[in-house]
């Protein structure tokens, strides 16, 4: 009985630690994937001097398209106002994280990413 | 006590396949975010242009305004805190441990005198950059924020930002 135990225990155990490089780095490239993106708007924003709908949209569906991330789940926030020359425009995307350990036994860390960022409008009137 | 030894084994085995994996993610992740804050705070500090002298019609950078927009860009976009703009101290949420410096901050502009475009070359950083307009040239580097203890890894990233003339 003790024997049978004890190999369940290890069995599972092991199939936790055999799952987590791959899920980890399926994490890291979520993350890539969202500063990626976000840095991207980054730029596109700069020069527009705001977040405008289309550069939102587009992170939002390279996200969804380039990523299979579910859209009603990645959540955008962005200076929308016009912003003059010399101003700082923010942007945020939080996604939801996949796990780490594929059996729910051990701290899976918090539930969602959010990633910010800071650029300075170009924008001239 | 054969499948004891084997577990003890198969554990050993994917404990070192995680570290290692773990450590080269810190080193990728460093890497890319470095490049990424770099390249937004070259941007930024470029937009601290001399505006009297652009009513002359050249483009002189405000070397302190610039440096200034430099250290707001990569204290908010890399989560560290800094003085004098040279030298950043992680915070204790960022996923730095070590300092990052700005080893090199080189401002091109109007001030030279050269026709553009010219090469710009560094052989201390590896530099060489076709320059076709008013410049800055930043590299920073630090050591990459490995969870497991190893052999050090250093990154350096460089960025430019120009003014097409």
């Amino acid at each position: 009985m003790s024997k049978v135990l004890g190999e369940w225990m290890v069995l599972i155990i092991a199939v936790n630690i055999m799952f987590a490089p791959i899920l980890s780095y399926v994490d890291s490239l979520h993350r890539e994937a969202v500063e990626v993106v976000l840095s991207e708007g980054a730029r596109k924003a700069a020069v527009q001097g705001q977040f405008t709908p289309e550069i939102i949209q587009e992170m939002k569906d390279t996200l969804v398209t380039n990523y299979n991330f579910a859209e009603d789940r990645i959540s955008i926030e962005a200076t929308q106002s016009l912003t003059a020359r010399g101003d700082y425009l923010t942007a945020s995307i939080q996604i939801p994280r996949g796990m780490i350990f594929i059996l729910d036994l051990f701290n899976q860390g918090p539930d969602n990413y959010k990633k910010e960022i800071t650029v300075m409008s170009e924008y001239i009137n | 006590m054969e499948t004891t030894l084997k577990t003890v084994l198969f554990i050993l085995l994917f404990a070192f396949i995680i570290q290692m994996q773990y450590n080269l993610d810190a080193d990728k992740t460093a890497t890319r975010q470095l490049k990424s804050g770099i390249e937004l705070a070259v941007h930024d500090a470029a937009m601290a242009v001399n505006p009297e002298k652009i009513a002359e019609g050249k483009i002189v950078f405000d070397e302190n305004q610039a440096i200034n927009n430099l250290k707001a860009s990569l204290e908010a976009n890399l989560n560290v805190r800094s003085n004098g703009g040279y030298v950043y101290t992680p915070n204790k949420t960022s996923f730095y441990k070590n300092d990052l410096y700005i080893v090199d901050l080189v401002f091109l502009d109007d001030r030279l005198g050269k026709p553009y475009p010219f090469t710009y070359e560094d052989p201390t950083y590896n530099i060489i950059e076709q320059i076709n307009g008013p410049s800055i040239i930043a590299v920073i580097t630090t050591e990459s924020p490995r969870w497991f203890n190893g052999r050090k890894t250093f990154i350096r990233q460089a960025a430019v930002y120009e003014y097409k003339k």
